[in-house]
């Protein structure tokens, strides 16, 4: 059983999941850091909102060949320059 | 030093919007070559075919040519054209892409949870810290699944890195909502990866 003062599960995972963590104040971020401590479950859910930004982030940056980019740009240049 | 920087940076993106307004051929084919890529993947992200995404990443640029008069040097250029781009993308979409106030997925989320705030149904899924090409395919099928606004903010702010400030001009929304727009689309997306994992298990 966690002691009162630290947050709560509820309160820790939605943290994480408005991605407010970085602007929480000192203290907040400390008793979030103990409870994620002691809490497995919300550490998986950190690690699962971390595999799920970087695997978003990646799925889209890779969105075009190089080669499909040149020849779009080529194109959009020949309009503008007209 | 930081200032100097700044400083820096504000001339060359003015000496760049002058040679754009004088239809200069080298200040053209820098912006089309720095801001093709970024407008391609937003319209990606707001669910649109390689070929509308590449008809509203054209569009976008001419627009910006005929209205660069306009265009202050306020936001950034990206910032900017962004917001060009989003405007088009609701046009074309013939809709608005603004979300019921409830969502499903917060009566989701409230349900793993007891009385006092601890798991009642714990999380399940991928336990390791590592993105395998396994989990990014389940990601990358969940994210397909978003709503276009939930997507195009997450990219927006994660992966075009704007400041939320920028990412509320461009979508037309409140702080508050885009801080749950953020919210549904992590907690749709984990619950999505979730259950894509124990199907795969």
């Amino acid at each position: 059983m966690m002691p009162s003062f630290i947050p709560s599960c509820r309160e820790v995972s939605s943290r994480l999941a408005f991605g407010e963590f970085k602007e929480a104040s000192w203290k907040t971020k400390t008793l979030v850091r103990v409870h994620l401590f002691m809490c497995r479950d919300c550490r998986r859910f950190l690690r699962q909102m971390r595999i799920i930004s970087e695997g978003l982030r990646e799925t889209f940056k890779e969105n075009l060949t190089t080669d499909r980019l040149n020849a779009i740009q080529s194109k959009i240049l020949s309009r503008l320059q007209k | 030093m930081i200032l100097d920087q700044e400083i820096m940076a504000t001339v060359s993106i003015e000496k760049q919007i002058r040679e754009i307004k004088e239809r200069r051929a080298g200040a053209l084919e820098e912006l089309v070559k720095t801001y093709t890529q970024p407008l391609i993947a937003a319209a990606f992200a707001l669910g649109f075919s390689e070929t509308d995404a590449e008809e509203l990443a054209q569009d976008t640029f001419v627009s910006f040519l005929e209205a660069v008069d306009r265009f202050e040097g306020r936001s950034q250029l990206k910032t900017y054209l962004f917001g060009i781009l989003y405007n088009k993308a609701s046009t074309l979409r013939q809709k608005r892409w603004r979300e019921e106030g409830t969502d499903d997925i917060e009566k989701a989320f409230d349900q793993r949870f007891d009385l006092d705030g601890q798991w009642s149904v714990p999380p399940k899924g991928p336990e390791d810290a590592a993105l395998t090409q396994e989990i990014k395919r389940m990601i990358e099928k969940c994210a397909e699944g978003l709503p276009a606004q939930q997507r195009a903010a997450f990219f927006l702010r994660e992966t075009e890195g704007e400041r939320a400030e920028s990412v509320c001009n461009i979508l037309k929304v409140s702080p508050t909502h885009l801080r749950v727009l953020l919210f549904r689309a992590r907690v749709k997306l984990r619950e999505c990866l979730e259950r894509k994992w124990s199907q795969s298990q």
